[in-house]
């Protein structure tokens, strides 16, 4: 049968997230046998990554959940005993899916010459540094509205992450891609800007230098008192005597002593520290130093953001266990556990008996049996398809926002706003990630971000036709829109209308703090889904603590060798490898003579 | 700010007697698709090292290799981008087409269901790669010529339908392996934007500079 897998392995991964993925390449690297399973037909589980057609396929498998299990008797020993897989760990919920538009069928007709009202594709198509020819003609087509039909059609064009996350440009996972070269599949996009909410607006923090310099609304006297305080964190650090008293108080209340102007101390809390009245001194010190240190190195601010979304990156490290040997099989549902001598001897899935060393298994697959916390803390989320950025620049940005409560009851929510460069969508469009930690559901607890950043009613098209027949042709229509609508709009200023929201999405998804009970086989690792944090940090932490579990005395993701260095067997002078180009000039000499047969 | 290199080009500015690449250089993702035991790997290693062995293992440890090809006043860099086994059970990471500029999909002249599945592969890149893409389809193994079940004619028309470079090539006699790269080469189109910096989607690759681990931020100090 030809989904028949080689039956014995050193390590066994079930689950393509991004800490069992880290964890698969790892073991490959060092020549271990690894299988790596999944149960879904795409990468990554709560990592993942879809396309508009994917995400409807996703929510809509999401309702008919998934039936197991085969008659597995005849596949144990005596001793033996089954563990049945189970998915309840990962469980979706409160999933709400809203479109604010209509189709075409309801779409007035718009006339020719309406081309310039397309006022929000033109500044996003027109910042983009290279632009290819088939960028050029769709930019045509984003003269007519966008409808519930135009986007399933560009269904392609959207890469929609379920766990967005980025990576602090000195994290721990930039600095494990390049050490393990691993650095080379991925492509990246530093984040353009940190905004904040300060004085009724959005305002984006100056992080360089430069920035810093340039930025008119903080004065001299304050780049000064910045200056300073930021230094102390950074090379300071939480251990120094300047922060002695306030090892049990708040970083605002260490905050507050240092006769900080209010904007200088809200850039601190909220744009650097990312903090709220209740984060320690420590946290908060630990937090500025972490921004601080990413700065400068991959762009105008500390953060980098995976093109093609975070999805990508699970991926990246399972092309690596593939490259070093992995075996690799989706579709193929872990049926159960065999357990016998307090270990786990071998997996069941399709019918097959595979044994193993080691199991490295996500948290959604867990037999009921060995799990003993079943994970309290669950992620609330939101995702917007809008016409506009919550900030509209020169350029086209990828923008963090941190917005820290208003009331004691909500929680803070980060925010991530992605335009078209990033492949997260079409020319014209902006999708919109907000993330905070679950108190109700998913939308209630995002209420008041979406309330505060974007216009989330229902588009009526002939209102937009009205607006477009009575008004001049230099405002784009959804302004026109928000115009003639409610008088909610009529305190914003002018220039800047929130966005309108397409399309959006709620749901909530499980966190990462489920624990394995003490009768766990010692050789079953438990990998979390996605956590809370901005990066990508826990899960890196974690893949390393399961390597070091499972082969104490190896290295974890030593470089992979680049194309150049690799010597075949049977080539030419392996041996001068080390020593020189000998390999190269081969190359080189093949090189020649192919350019001379050439011409 | 520092400055990103991307060192994997860094021998394709390497002077050639004939002065051949004083010209430009491209450089282009090529990703190679088809089943298992097609030829695939051999076809690479034909075309980067020249060699040829008849049992090749799966090439352990080789992510992509490169290969340029001369072009008048062009030099093609080829980083090419091999399956490493994720087609046996079609579990290959999406990740894998992604800035690819072109494509060989590849099928085995004696096997008919090798060609069946190069057809869904041609159809998988049409629906998940860049709508851009250059694909060339390598009818493999024609060395074998009196195993033949998959008629020349047969592939060519399916080619020229959909609009794909065709060749029947030998990785084993090195037939037609250096034109099939070489005929993408030339399709591919070859202005100032593509492969700059070793990039293909316009993003950055995050690359070690030397001596910038000491580098501190520049930034607030």
């Amino acid at each position: 049968m030809e989904d028949d897998l080689p039956t014995e392995y050193d390590v066994v991964v079930v689950g393509t997230g991004m800490t069992e993925s880290i964890v698969a390449a790892a073991a490959s690297r060092i020549g271990k046998r690894v299988l790596h399973l999944d149960s879904n037909e795409y990468y990554g589980g709560l990592w993942a990554t879809f396309n508009f057609d994917g995400l409807q396929k996703w929510i809509e498998d999401l309702k008919s959940p998934k039936q197991n299990v085969a008659d597995t008797t005849s596949l144990l020993q005596a001793d033996e005993k089954f563990l049945k897989a189970s998915n309840q760990y990962s469980t979706v919920e409160n999933i709400i899916e809203k479109w604010f538009i209509s189709n075409d069928a309801d779409l007035p007709v718009l006339s020719t010459k309406d081309t310039q009202t397309d006022g929000s594709g033109d500044t996003a198509a027109n910042d983009g540094a290279e632009k290819s020819d088939e960028d050029k003609s769709e930019k045509k087509e984003t003269v007519k509205q966008w409808s519930i039909d135009r986007i399933k059609k560009e269904y392609r064009k959207f890469n929609i992450d379920l766990a967005p996350k980025l990576l602090f440009a000195r994290g721990e996972l930039v600095e494990l891609l390049i050490s393990s070269n691993i650095a080379r599949y991925a492509e990246f996009r530093a984040v353009s800007r940190v905004a904040t909410y300060m004085d009724g607006k959005l305002t984006q923090v100056p992080c360089s230098r430069a920035d810093v310099f340039a930025n008119k609304t903080v004065s001299v006297f304050e780049k000064r008192m910045l200056m300073q305080l930021l230094t102390s964190c950074m090379e300071q650090g939480a251990d120094s005597p300047e922060f002695n008293g306030f090892q049990d108080k708040t970083f605002l209340e260490y905050l507050d002593t240092k006769n900080l102007t209010p904007m200088v101390r809200h850039y601190v809390m909220q744009a650097i520290a990312m903090a709220t009245d209740k984060t320690s001194t420590r946290d908060g010190v630990n937090r500025t130093k972490h921004f601080l240190n990413s700065l400068g190195r991959y762009g105008n601010t500390p953060f980098l953001w995976p093109m093609y979304g975070s999805g990508e990156l699970p991926q990246c490290f399972c092309r690596l266990c593939a490259v070093f040997g992995g075996v690799y099989c989706l579709k193929r549902q872990l049926d159960g556990i065999v357990v016998g001598d307090g270990k786990c001897k071998a997996i069941i899935t399709g019918k097959q008996r595979l044994a193993l060393e080691h199991l490295v298994v996500g948290q959604g697959h867990l037999p009921p049996e060995i799990v003993s916390s079943s994970g309290e803390q669950q992620i609330s989320r939101g995702i917007f398809i809008t016409d506009r950025s919550i900030m509209q620049g020169e350029k086209e940005n990828l923008t963090l926002l941190y917005y820290p409560p208003e009331e004691t009851s909500q929680e803070a929510v980060t925010l991530i706003e992605l335009g078209p460069s990033t492949n997260a969508c079409p020319q014209g469009l902006f999708m919109i990630h907000v993330t905070c930690k679950r108190t109700k559901t998913a939308e209630e607890d995002l209420a008041y971000v979406t309330k505060k950043f974007l216009h989330a009613e229902v588009l009526d098209p002939n209102v937009t036709r009205n607006a477009t027949d009575s008004h001049t042709q230099t405002v784009s229509p959804d302004k026109r829109h928000l115009q003639e609508g409610s008088g909610e709009t009529k305190d914003d200023s002018l220039e800047s209308p929130k966005p309108q929201v397409l399309w959006s999405l709620y749901l909530n998804l499980p966190a990462s703090d489920i624990k394995l009970s003490d009768s766990a086989p010692s050789n079953v690792h438990l990998c979390s889904g996605p956590d809370l944090d901005l990066d990508f940090d826990f899960a890196v932490n974690q893949a390393k603590a399961i390597f070091e579990a499972m082969y104490p005395d190896e290295d974890f993701l030593p470089r992979a060798p680049d194309p150049e260095e690799i010597v075949l067997e049977g080539e030419e002078a392996p041996g001068p490898q080390f020593e020189g180009d000998k390999p190269e000039e081969g190359e080189e000499k093949q090189d020649v003579e192919k350019t001379e047969k050439e011409e | 700010m520092v400055v990103i290199m991307v060192t994997m080009a860094s021998r394709s500015t390497a002077q050639r007697p004939n002065g051949s690449t004083q010209g430009k250089i491209c450089q282009f993702k090529l990703v190679l698709l088809g089943e298992s035991a097609v030829g695939k790997s051999s076809l690479v290693l034909r075309f980067v090292k020249g060699q040829f062995h008849e049992y090749q293992e799966s090439t352990i440890g080789a992510a992509f290799l490169t290969q340029t090809v001369c072009l008048d006043d062009t030099t093609v860099k080829f980083e090419i981008w091999d399956t490493a086994g994720q087609e046996r059970y079609h579990s290959l990471a999406p990740m894998y087409y992604r800035g690819a500029q072109a494509a060989i999909v590849v099928y085995d002249i004696t096997n008919q269901d090798t060609f069946v599945r190069a057809t869904t592969w041609v159809k998988e890149l049409q629906r998940q790669a860049s709508p851009n893409i250059v694909i060339a389809l390598a009818g493999n193994k024609s060395d074998l010529g009196n195993k033949r079940v998959v008629e020349f004619d047969e592939a060519q028309t399916y080619a020229d339908e959909n609009g794909l470079l065709f060749m029947e090539t030998s990785a084993k006699t090195a037939m037609n392996v250096n034109d099939i790269f070489l005929a993408i080469a030339k399709k591919l189109p070859k202005n100032e934007q593509t492969g700059s910096a070793g990039t293909s989607g316009q993003g950055r690759r995050l690359v070690e500079v030397e001596g910038q681990k000491t580098t501190t931020s520049n930034c607030c100090k």
